[in-house]
């Protein structure tokens, strides 16, 4: 993965919101909803600030003992899950813009001891893409207006 | 803009149409100003003018006033046919009559007026999730329709005037009656400093706790159970809530859903079921306001959220979890239920969180025991 490169939130159909050190994000066309916390968190909130991937990298490298994980690996597989779940794309757009360093909000710690790296997990949930499924069209009536079976089966309550 | 056409509205309302206009026609004719689609404004026009058809043929308006969120909503029906499909479920809410309600939902059936609705504007293609009409959410207007149940929403968010139509009142399904009007007040009230959620809720009037999970989590049995406690009963499946100045819940419906086969579990509920006949193919539907009026709370400040977990344990437990787990819990079945619902729905519920604690609720075996946990946990808060 070109180090230069940047992503972009798949906005608007990719939501999030940030709590402590927690990510919930959700895909509101797929119906799908996910969880990232520890250092996925923080490499989902680097990305959002503009950081590009070896911005994401660096930052990461210094913050945690590696234990011998190759950290650049493991940050690079982790950006392509996201990248497959439409949750960030690739901003070509900006490639060649500045990083802006103060929303970066990773600092790098000088002391002797550092966290270990742990590889971060994207936590998907898929049980309320139900909701999202169209609702059957059996043609229309004499105004155009869809017909349906009648459905007296639930609602989503 | 014909002179006609204004007939019937107020003096804000004849403010904004015109301005609508005076904007629609500098678009037309000024290359500086962006263009904007006209089409969903021209659609709501169109409905509305059909909807006043249909109210004269049925004899002129039958209102209906009721209040919830702080605002007073005004249903104004085209003929008697719609009023016991859609008012059982707001009865709690009944309010004085008004000159001037904060929004106003006009409301027919096709069938009992005599009077045929325009066709759609848009493709079959236009359809997509949760109910949203492709292009026809743009501006001031929002637009649902659901093939499922055959109602039509639409909003004109500068009017404040909704309409909402069903080919035939009679083949409204149970669980529109159970919650009507949900996307409108959606998004009304989401331009109101107000979040409508998918949660139940029961408290004291000092405070009380929002129940959170999706379809068959047992909020509704929480609910229920509760009714036997000093506990007061706020919402089953939806409430609006705010958290400015303070969070706090709103009642929106005093309905409730739970399966056929639990309806066993609660033998009080007989007498508020709505549809004993049909539970072969639907869930129970029941009313509550009607049989226990004492029991329904309009509203209370939320001292806490639980999410319920059904264990198998004997005992019933709170445990204190974290406001992200609880925003897994609470957004996902929120925002995929309410059409155009995104980021500013997210905002608002993560606020909420960020200002009261979250638990576990684990129900024990002995499930007349939650009330007291509930309470118990009220009186730290």
């Amino acid at each position: 993965m070109n180090s230069s490169m940047r992503y972009l939130m798949n906005k608007p159909k990719v939501i999030h919101e940030v709590f402590e050190d927690e990510v919930v994000i959700i895909n509101l066309d797929s119906g799908s909803y996910y969880s990232v916390d520890k250092v996925g968190a923080e490499i989902w909130r680097l990305i959002e600030g503009g950081a590009t991937v070896g911005k994401v990298v660096e930052l990461t490298t210094q913050r945690y003992e590696s234990n011998e994980v190759n950290i650049e690996n493991v940050i690079n597989q982790f950006l392509e899950e996201l990248q497959r779940e439409d949750l960030i794309i690739h901003n070509e757009e900006i490639e060649v813009v500045t990083p802006k360093g103060p929303e970066i909000k990773v600092e790098a710690q000088q002391t002797a001891k550092r966290p270990d790296f742990e590889k971060p997990i994207l936590h998907k949930y898929t049980d309320m893409q139900e909701l999202l499924l169209l609702d059957p069209i059996h043609g229309v009536d004499e105004t155009g207006w869809p017909r349906t079976k009648p459905d007296f089966s639930d609602g989503n309550g | 803009m014909e002179l006609t056409k204004l007939v019937g509205l107020g003096l804000n309302q004849i403010f904004l149409t015109v301005m609508d206009n005076i904007i629609d026609q500098l678009c037309k004719t000024d290359g500086l100003i962006t263009p904007v689609d006209t089409r969903p404004q021209s659609f709501f026009n169109s409905i509305y003018q059909t909807f006043q058809r249909a109210e004269k043929v049925a004899g002129g308006p039958k209102n209906r006033f009721y209040s919830t969120g702080g605002y007073n909503i005004k249903l104004r029906f085209a003929g008697s046919a719609l009023i016991p499909f859609i008012t059982p479920a707001l009865e709690h809410l009944s309010s004085q009559p008004t000159s001037s309600p904060s929004l106003t939902v006009c409301l027919w059936d096709s069938a009992s007026t005599r009077t045929i609705m325009p066709p759609p504007p848009w493709s079959m293609d236009d359809y997509i999730t949760r109910g949203e009409i492709r292009s026809y959410n743009e501006g001031s207007i929002r637009t649902s329709y659901y093939p499922g149940s055959g109602v039509l929403n639409i909003l004109n968010i500068n009017l404040n005037v909704a309409v909402y139509w069903i080919r035939n009142a009679y083949q409204i399904p149970y669980y529109e009656s159970g919650s009507p009007l949900l996307p409108i007040l959606h998004w009304w009230m989401c331009n109101h400093g107000r979040q409508l959620v998918h949660a139940g809720a029961v408290g004291t009037a000092k405070g009380g706790v929002l129940l959170i999970g999706k379809a068959g989590s047992g909020k509704s049995t929480m609910a229920l159970v509760c009714l036997n406690s000093e506990l007061l009963y706020v919402s089953d499946d939806y409430c609006l809530i705010t958290t400015n100045p303070e969070p706090y819940a709103y009642s929106m419906y005093n309905s409730g859903k739970v399966n056929a086969e639990d309806i066993k579990r609660f033998p009080f509920l007989a007498q508020s079921l709505s549809n004993p006949s049909r539970l072969e193919t639907e869930k129970a539907l029941y009313f509550l306001y009607k049989h226990f009026p004492d029991k329904i709370s309009t509203g209370f400040p939320i001292r806490a959220i639980l999410l319920p977990r059904v264990t198998g344990f004997p005992l019933t437990r709170l445990k204190r979890i974290s406001s992200s787990a609880c925003l897994l819990a609470l957004a996902p079945s929120t925002i995929f239920q309410l059409p155009g619902a995104g980021h500013k729905t997210l905002e608002s519920l993560s606020e909420i969180l960020k200002q009261v604690p979250c638990y576990i609720l684990e129900m024990g075996n002995d499930i007349s025991k939650i009330p007291y946990a509930i309470l118990s946990l009220l009186s730290e808060h």
